[in-house]
């Protein structure tokens, strides 16, 4: 941690974000470290989103830099930091409505092939698409809804297929914006569960209210408030932290 | 596969028609189809990625005007006149798209309408070049490279019409289930969504735009072929306002729906007596009526027919995920 950026994969230096008179980040820090479960934790309110934003470029700095394997990303778009490897999910589902879940997968499987720039073949030919989106959704057990509009599948297959789309991407690094939020118990331990069995290379930072769950799967925590970093470290440390237990443990 | 064969057979039963009705039916099929592929042109922007055009007759008239001032001005080819057309057209829509995507909704409505206008008002005023009200008339068609097939038979026209009418169509279809088509379908539903999964938002809408422009630009040279004209009208907002309104009236998204939609407003149109005033009002009154009584355009009445047959089966349970558009 204290070693500038030695196996961090991202890292984020010094942001700072005001909506108007809020500051929603004030000069935040954290290094993610390669393959590790990274949680972020906070009451409503204390950043956390906004920091996801500003590590995907959905919300741009207005101070400080933003690392992906040491290089400067501050000031590319959203797109083209998805291309470098970093894929989010959102904490409101954010999928395609109006089309299928295969579609869903489909977007993300093409863009991992570089076939999402075809223009004259049909995507259900390309073959090779197709299978991957499938994989995708098979590895969540979604494959039996594959030619369902998303409309028509539960919130909490809503939930998954959200990570779905984002792992058909390949992604390096995995943000999950409250992956459970709104989720039945079982429906919980199903994300849980999942997320656990994502391979090792692939780095996770996750935010997350449920201290139950956040316990379970990460092995690195940051903690904001009011939109500052209270704490950070390993997770036995700071759920230990006698600022985290009276800030955050006691508010919660 | 099943999507071709489909428009291989439109195609053989269009090309019978002729000898079926009279030259002048022939005369208003060919301008139906024409407007009925530039609707399905505009559904790729309108109905696949949600952006409203009404701007979209300055692409049909600058090609037109294009092909028209370089065969009557400069005597250039008719065939390198239509290039020349349609690439003036896509490369103003190329100049313009990316400026006018980013906005949405009814501020892109509105500035598409202005830039419709504009184009309109340097066609009307700049009279010594363009003519003015009175348009470009004398406008040759292109020889064919078959000497026995003579263009300026009604007949011969309309085939020649319909054999890019069918290749566009074709090409629409192809691009509108590729990937690209996919994406603008993505683009619709969750610009967020897309942009988290690496896509190139703004370019895509772009692509519509330009696409979209490109396939009108060839119905402007169609049009003015078959005319041996051009004229303000082709770029009079009302014609945008009739394409708008023929995709939003076929279904927005089923592309056959606005081809149908597209040739059958035209038609109507030519039905009327005493046109212009009373035929706003008649495509507001359909408008109204297509959105109150048939929502989804008559690309839902399949769809409707399909469920109403299934609901009166016994057992209810069927489930209908056939979807409004996707298919052509
Ligand atoms: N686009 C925005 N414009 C104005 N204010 C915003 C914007 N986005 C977030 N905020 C504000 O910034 C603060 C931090 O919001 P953020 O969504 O990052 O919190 P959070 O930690 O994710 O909270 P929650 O647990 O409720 O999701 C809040 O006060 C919020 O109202
Ligand atoms: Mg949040």
């Amino acid at each position: 941690m204290f070693d500038a950026n030695g196996g961090s994969i991202l890292t984020v230096s010094d942001v700072s974000v005001h909506f108007g008179g809020l500051l929603a980040l004030d000069r935040v820090t954290f290094n993610v470290a390669r393959g590790s479960r990274h949680g972020i934790l906070g009451p409503n309110g204390a950043g956390k989103t906004t920091l996801f934003n500003v590590i995907t470029g959905f919300v741009s700095t207005q101070a400080g830099i933003v690392r992906l394997n040491r290089n400067d990303i501050s000031a590319l778009s959203p797109h083209r930091r998805a291309r470098l490897g970093l894929v989010r999910t959102f904490q409101i589902t954010t999928l395609f409505k109006d089309l299928t879940v295969l579609e869903n997968a489909l977007l993300g499987a093409l863009v991992r092939l570089g076939h999402h720039r075809n223009a004259l073949r049909a995507a259900r030919d390309d073959s090779q698409a197709i299978a991957l989106a499938y994989e995708q959704l098979e590895q969540l057990h979604l494959d039996h809804l594959a030619d369902m509009p998303v409309q028509q599948v539960s919130y909490g297959e809503q939930r998954q297929l959200e990570i779905a789309v984002s792992l058909a991407l390949d992604p390096q690094v995995l943000l999950l914006d409250e992956p459970t939020a709104g989720l039945s118990h079982a429906e919980t331990h199903a994300v849980i569960d999942l997320i656990r069995n994502l391979p090792q290379s692939l780095t996770v930072v996750i935010i997350e209210h449920d201290l139950e769950v956040v316990f379970q799967l990460a092995d690195h925590l940051t903690v904001l408030h009011y939109g500052r970093r209270i704490a950070d470290g390993l997770t036995q440390e700071v759920r230990e932290d006698p600022v985290v237990r009276e800030v955050y443990l006691g508010t919660d | 596969m099943r999507r071709e064969l489909l428009i291989l057979i439109a195609a053989v039963i269009l090309a019978l028609l002729p000898r079926f009705i009279s030259t002048y039916w022939v005369g208003l099929m060919t301008q139906a189809l024409i407007f009925g592929a530039f609707a399905m042109g505009l559904d790729l922007l309108v109905g696949y990625t949600g952006l409203l055009s009404l701007g979209h007759a300055a692409f049909f008239g600058l090609a037109g005007y294009g092909a028209a001032l370089a065969i009557t001005r400069w005597s250039l080819d008719p065939w390198l006149a239509a290039g020349l057309g349609i690439g003036l057209s896509v490369l103003v829509a190329l100049a313009y798209a990316p400026l006018a995507v980013r906005l949405g909704g009814l501020a892109l409505l509105t500035v598409t309408l202005a830039f419709g206008q504009v184009v309109w008002g340097l066609a009307t005023r700049w009279t010594t070049f363009t003519g003015g009200e009175n348009g470009v008339p004398g406008v040759s068609r292109p020889v064919l490279p078959i000497s026995s097939l003579d263009i300026a038979d009604p007949i011969i026209y309309y085939w020649f019409s319909l054999f890019w009418i069918v290749l566009l169509v074709f090409l629409i279809s192809r691009f509108a289930h590729s990937p690209v088509g996919l994406s603008l379908l993505g683009v619709r539903d969750s610009e967020t969504r897309m942009l988290a999964l690496g896509y190139n938002v703004h370019r895509r809408k772009v692509t519509a735009f330009v696409v979209a422009a490109a396939v009108g630009a060839v119905c402007g040279i169609l049009s003015t072929y078959f005319n041996k004209f051009v004229g303000p009208g082709s770029l009079d907002w009302r014609l945008s306002a009739q394409m708008l309104l023929s995709v939003v009236i076929g279904g927005p998204g089923s592309l056959w729906g606005p081809f149908v939609a597209g040739s059958g407003l035209f038609i109507i149109r030519t039905q009327l007596v005493g046109e212009t005033q009373r035929w706003v009002m008649v495509l507001g009154f359909l408008y109204i009526i297509t959105v109150l009584v048939l929502p989804g355009g008559l690309a839902s009445i399949p769809v409707r027919i399909r469920n109403r047959r299934i609901s009166t089966l016994p057992s209810g349970t069927f489930d209908s995920t056939g979807g409004e558009g996707g298919d052509v």
